[in-house]
This record gives C-alpha cells, structure tokens and sequence, in this order.
C-alpha cells in the first residue's frame, strides 16, 4: 500500500506536467465548469509542458556547443541575462536531479501564501494578488534552481522538501510585498487603472520612481519625443530575437572561427551557417513561447478564478508591458540607454577578463528598462528616463555576472533572468546564501514582511482606497 | 462566432488580460466569440483570418496589412469600459 503511494508521488505527482494539469483540471472543477472543459484544460496544461520542453532543450542543445567551445579556447564561458535563458538554466538543471516537478509545488505553495496575506491583510498590509503566470513558473524555477545549488547542490539529491517551503514562503513574500510595494507608483503612472505590477522589476520600478524625482523634470516627458523609427521593428519579438542573437553570439561565432564548427561546407557558407545557428535562438524562443502561453493560459484562468472566489478586493499584479501604453515611447527610451549601459557593462567584463562573459537578451534590454523608463520618466521626464536604464543596464550585466560565478557549472546552465531584481535582490540573496546557509532565505521572509507596515504607516488613511470595492 | 485575436509584445502577460477581458464584455454584450492571443509577431501574419484584433494602442500601425479584421488600440488593457466602448464602435463600421 505504501508503496503503491510512495509511486503515485513520483510517477504522477512527481512529474510537473501531469501536477500542473491535475492542479488546472480540480481548479477548473472548482469553479464549476464542465467536465470536458476541466479536461481539455488538462490536456492544454499538459501539451503546452511538452512543447516548452522542446524548446527549452533546443536552446541548451544551440547555446551549449558555443560556451563549451568558448571557454576551452580562451578560459571564459558566456551566459545570456534574458529570463528565458535563465528559466532553461533551472528547469533543464533540476530535472537531471529529479527535481523538475518541485517548481510547481513552489508555485503553488508562493501563489498559497500570497493569499493568505491578502486574506489577513489587516495585519499583513498586503493588498496584491500576483497573477503573472509565466512569470510565476519562470520565477518559481530560478529561485529554486539558485537556492538549491547554493545549498544542496553537492549532493546531487533531489530538492529537500524543508528547502522546497522555504523557497515556496519566500517567492510569495516577495511577489506580495513587491507588488504591494509599487503599487501607489503604478496608479500614478497609469492615472489609476487599478492595478499593480507582478513582474520582474517591481523593486526596481520602485527605486526608478523614487530617485527619478531627483534627477530629472517630469515636466520634460519622454513622449513629446520621437525615437527613431527603426526601433520599430523591435516590436516584432521573432525579429528581435533574431536579430539581437546575430549580432552577440554571431560576434562570438566568428572570433572563434570557421574551424572551431563542424558544419556542411558544401551547402553552407560560414556566415550563412552563423546566421542560421542565430536565427534557431528565435525558432526555440518562439516555441517555448507557444508552449508556455499554453498551460499559463489554463493556469492562470484556474488561479484567477479561484482568486476572485476567495478575494474579490485584491489588486492584481500584472505584466509590466500592460503599463507601456500610458506611456508608448518610454520602453524605446529605455531599451536604447539600456542598452549604451549594458554594452559598457559586457566591455568592461572582456577588459578586466573577467572568466565569466555576458550576453544581452531582448527582453531583459526591452521590457526591464523598458518599464524603468516607464516610471522614471512620469516622475523625472526624459533625464531621468535616459539616466536610470543606462545605470540599470550597468548593474543588470555585473549583477548577473557575479551571481553567475556561483552558479555556473552543470552544462544546462546558459543564463540568468538578468532582470532589475534578480541582478540586484536575488543575485544578492543567492551569493549571501552561499557563503551562510539556508538561514538567509529564512531570514528574509520576515524582513521583507515590515516593508509593507513602513508604507502603511506613511499613508494609514488612504492605504486601503487603493482596493476595489471597499 | 466572433474570432478574436489578442496580441502583445511576447503574446504572455498583456495579451492573455486581454483575452481575458474581451471573454468577459463579449459575453455580457451577448456574443458568442473564440479568443486566441499571441505575439504580436505572431499575430501579424495571422490577423487576416480574424474578425477583431485588439492590441496595445501603439501596436495598432504594426497591423497594417490585416484584411478584413479590425483593429482596436486599447490604453488601459485592464479597463472592460474602454474595450467594450471601442469594440462596440469597431463592430458598427
């Protein structure tokens, strides 16, 4: 009999598609839909896990020959800051441990505690509610990923489940107290739309919105300019991909040269061959994409759902990108300066030799800096949102370099998120980790939690306003 | 049967709140529709085979080229008033 059970755990529980499309099939049962609905919501769940493991494995399978050619020649391995990077590090990492299906029950147990913030939030001071799927997958798995190699990583054993809630504890402490964080800065920004940012540079929105005052004049505002028209093509993600992987790894491709690539040479020319390996970065970006919208999409109705039964007030957190319409010209603003700064950054690294080379990533360049200048820019105009991306670019580059010494080393490991938060918070938390334990990530679930009763006290009269219907 | 079609930047996060509020007005207008979301690289090449787009207000020049589907720019993705005020004027031309 316990057998029978310890093997319904691995073999289904275990397993994160077959979790995460029992998890869409009861919320879905839950909120009353059929029972075909309730499994073709499985199925979807189940499918779209599929495809995003293709193109997960298709990114390593790209990127890997590039690294391992590029550190045997000159000592130096390169990593890709974008969060698609970053999240195939993780998952393709964990499950060679076993461990893949964990990522789910961190989601779960973060998404859990989320609500029971907002539930007693008249304690808790928590008024958000994070329903960026995606993110909260990609999120989940980063952080489990770094924890784990920080703490457990020599064993080579599955993720303890002691470490599995911490984790868990600590992703939902951040999503609510972050979003919670930013969310009087997104009504400004938004002329209050009613919502508030999930997304991966909550905390760095906010220190953009504060220092922006500061250096710059709101009245000089960023969308009285014309950025150049280009740039729009950029809107295109396929294009972008593309493009920016050309003109990096393709730069890597040739100073390693022809030699270094068994390629046909009957059918390619070398920089044929180089911009064909380029383009693949954008077909397996483009399949994990599809992949992911897939089961985020059952997901996410199932959570949503779920949430508006149990808290009809919260203010959902969402993507970033939802708030570049009050404001169309500031994420080009931002991807440009950003992108001066993150070049800076990557030169810097090569002169100093650094061992470990940065590669931009489209979304990291785009929608980081972009939402930076966003709300730099409604409270320091255009100075501010020239000034902040360019020094977020700096810190997004040696951010990710530093916590990527740690973490390098399994061959599935080809990136990092790059991201404001993770280059700063998390790359901070996951080096302090390393050096004194599992007692920082305890340690700082309840320190993050005075955050949101510091901004309570600034604003006790008006704090709950903010939340619909009451 | 309406098709709609919801695109973003990535087709993650926006385009699903899109989706997710366009399900809602529609059904309270009283239509039937299928709502599909994507990016808007993607939704470009497929926009053609769709009644309804919707995208953020500056993806709106990207959609040049779609046939008979129109086009509606939203500023608040969030705001079921400003959808259903512009998909109802979309629907009358």
């Amino acid at each position: 009999m316990l057998e029978l059970f310890l093997s319904f755990i691995n073999k289904f529980l275990g397993q994160a598609p077959l979790l995460l499309g029992t998890v869409v099939f009861i919320g879905y049962m839950l909120l009353g839909k059929k029972w075909y609905e309730s499994l073709a919501g499985f199925i979807k769940t189940f499918v779209g896990f599929k495809i995003l493991q293709v193109g997960t494995g298709g990114l390593v399978g790209t990127f890997r020959p590039i690294i391992t050619s590029l550190s045997e020649r000159y000592g130096i391995e390169a990593f890709v800051i974008d969060p698609y990077f970053g999240q195939t590090s993780a998952t393709e990492f964990l499950d060679t441990v076993d461990s893949l299906a964990f990522v789910g029950y961190v989601m779960l147990i973060a998404f859990a505690f989320n609500i029971v913030l907002v539930l007693f939030r008249k304690y808790t001071k928590i008024r958000t509610l994070f329903i960026t799927g995606h993110i909260m997958y990609q999120q989940s798995a980063v952080l489990l990923w770094a924890m784990y190699w920080v703490i457990e990583g020599v064993g080579g054993k599955s993720v303890s489940p002691f470490l599995i809630a911490v984790v868990g504890l600590l992703m939902g402490t951040y999503w609510s107290v972050m979003s919670n964080l930013i969310i009087e800065a997104t009504q400004e920004v938004t002329d209050g739309a009613g919502f508030t940012i999930g997304h991966q540079q909550m905390f760095g929105a906010w220190v953009a919105w504060k220092v922006a005052g500061k250096i710059g004049n709101k009245e000089h505002d960023v969308n009285k300019v014309n950025t150049p028209g280009f740039l729009s093509i950029l809107n295109d993600n396929v294009v972008a991909n593309a493009l920016i992987m050309t003109v990096f790894v393709g730069t890597i491709m040739f100073i390693l040269g022809p030699e270094t690539f068994e390629y046909n040479k009957t059918k390619y020319f070398f920089a044929t061959y180089v911009w064909e390996t380029c383009a693949y970065f954008a077909v397996y970006i483009t399949i994990l994409l599809t992949g992911v919208r897939m089961f985020v999409a059952e997901l996410t109705a199932s959570f949503q759902g779920i949430s508006e039964k149990l808290l009809s007030g919260a203010v959902p957190a969402v993507d970033c990108a939802v708030t570049f319409g009050f404001s169309p010209q500031a994420p080009s603003y931002g991807f440009i300066f950003g992108f001066f700064g993150q070049m800076i950054a990557i030169f810097t690294l090569i002169l100093l030799e650094s061992p470990v080379l940065i590669i931009a990533g489209f979304i990291c360049l785009f929608f980081d800096n972009g939402t930076l200048a966003v709300f730099a820019n409604k409270a320091g105009g255009r100075r501010a949102a020239a000034i902040i991306p360019f020094v977020a670019g700096l810190i997004q580059v040696f951010g990710s370099a530093l916590v990527l010494t740690a973490l390098r080393g399994p061959e599935e490991v080809i990136g990092w998120m790059g991201m404001f938060d993770w280059a700063t918070l998390w790359a901070g938390t996951t080096l302090l980790t390393n050096v004194a334990g599992i007692i920082v990530p305890i340690l700082l679930i309840p320190l993050l939690l005075i955050i949101p009763q510091l901004q309570y006290r600034r604003h006790k009269e008006t704090y709950f306003t903010t939340m619909r219907d009451e | 049967m309406l098709k709609v079609l919801a695109a973003c930047g990535n087709g993650m996060g926006s385009s699903l709140i899109i989706k997710m509020k366009i399900q809602k007005v529609l059904k309270d207008m009283g239509l039937e529709c299928d709502v599909h979301h994507a990016s808007v690289g993607q939704a470009k090449s497929d926009a053609r085979n769709f009644d309804l787009v919707l995208v953020s207000e500056m993806f709106v020049k990207e959609f040049a080229n779609a046939g008979n589907a129109k086009i509606v720019g939203l500023i608040n993705l969030l705001s079921e008033e400003e959808i259903r005020t512009k998909v109802e004027a979309a629907l009358a031309k």
